[in-house]
């Protein structure tokens, strides 16, 4: 035996050999897998309004606010919370004294956001805003009586 | 070259016609286990069984032994965290060039935001097996 190949060197050299085999005898029994697909969401349905309108004609005068009732329905199956409510773009608050008090109401409604007002799925709940419609010296005297129908925009988050 | 090139455009056209294309040459052995799957109508708040097919394209028995999705862009204002996929770990033996079924889940955050209606989410599979 030579010089460079003293016992204990070919040994280390055996050894260092049978690992390397194990390693490459290893990893060719391991395998690996790929491929593609998709996730694809669902649309949710609309909310339904059932009601929008001021809680009691005896809340409202000249000067003063007055709560708002909405009634909603939610048919998603899952449930959301209302965040938002808005008077309807481009509509005018009415009432059932027709035009002699349509002419000039006098109510206006303020924006409801950053509500957190719980529906479950399938559910129809009422909710009362408060302070959320108010009535001006400019109604008319028609308008003593009256009640006042405001078309609303609903707006919610999924809640679930 | 312009005949080779006629050559070999009609053997592809021809064996589309057959609908006999090979996934791989016949001489050459795939690389990869195949993994393929999808799941519709994710609402928020709720999980969905994401069923995978799994393809052994070998001879060989295989033992899979993880799987998971990277997900990719829905191209719609839902970011992707609003998304979950599960992982799989454990073992599953799929037999020589056979198909398996691995249902994992999927869904969408509770809070997940209005844009995020409708989105398709592309997702990546990755797996790994042992041969036996």
């Amino acid at each position: 035996m030579s010089r460079l190949l003293t016992p204990k060197r070919v040994a280390l050299l055996a050894v260092a050999v049978v690992l390397v085999g194990s390693s490459i005898a290893i990893g060719a029994w391991n395998a690996t897998g790929s491929g593609t697909g998709y996730a694809k969401a669902g649309t949710s349905s609309s909310l339904t309004l059932g009601d929008a309108s001021a809680s009691t004609v005896a809340d409202l005068y000249p000067g003063s606010t007055g709560n708002v009732k909405i009634t909603v329905t939610n048919p998603n199956p899952f449930p959301v919370s209302i965040t938002t409510v808005t008077q309807t773009a481009s509509t005018s608050i009415t009432s059932d004294k027709g035009a002699s008090c349509n002419s000039s109401t006098g109510v206006t409604f303020t924006t409801q956001s950053s509500l957190s007002l719980a529906l479950a799925a399938g559910a129809t709940n009422t909710f009362t805003l408060t302070g959320a419609v108010a009535m001006s010296n400019a109604s008319a005297n028609a308008c003593q009586g009256a009640v006042f129908s405001i078309p609303v925009d609903v707006s919610a988050v999924s809640n679930a | 070259m312009l005949a080779a090139a006629v050559t070999a455009l009609t053997a592809v056209t021809a064996a589309h016609a057959l609908g006999q294309v090979n996934a791989w040459p016949s001489k050459t052995a795939p690389k990869r286990f195949s993994i393929r799957g999808h799941v519709d109508g994710l609402m928020p708040g709720k999980r969905s069984p994401l069923v995978l097919t799994i393809r052994n394209p070998w001879s060989r028995t295989i033992r899979v032994t993880s799987v998971g999705a990277r997900i990719g862009p829905s191209g719609r204002p839902c970011q992707l965290r609003n998304l979950t996929v599960s992982r799989f770990r454990g073992s599953l033996v799929v037999r020589p060039r056979s198909i398996r079924r691995l249902v994992l889940s999927a869904g969408l955050r509770a809070g997940a935001p209005a844009g995020c209606r409708g989105a398709t989410f592309g997702l990546t599979f990755h797996g790994t097996a042992v041969r036996r």
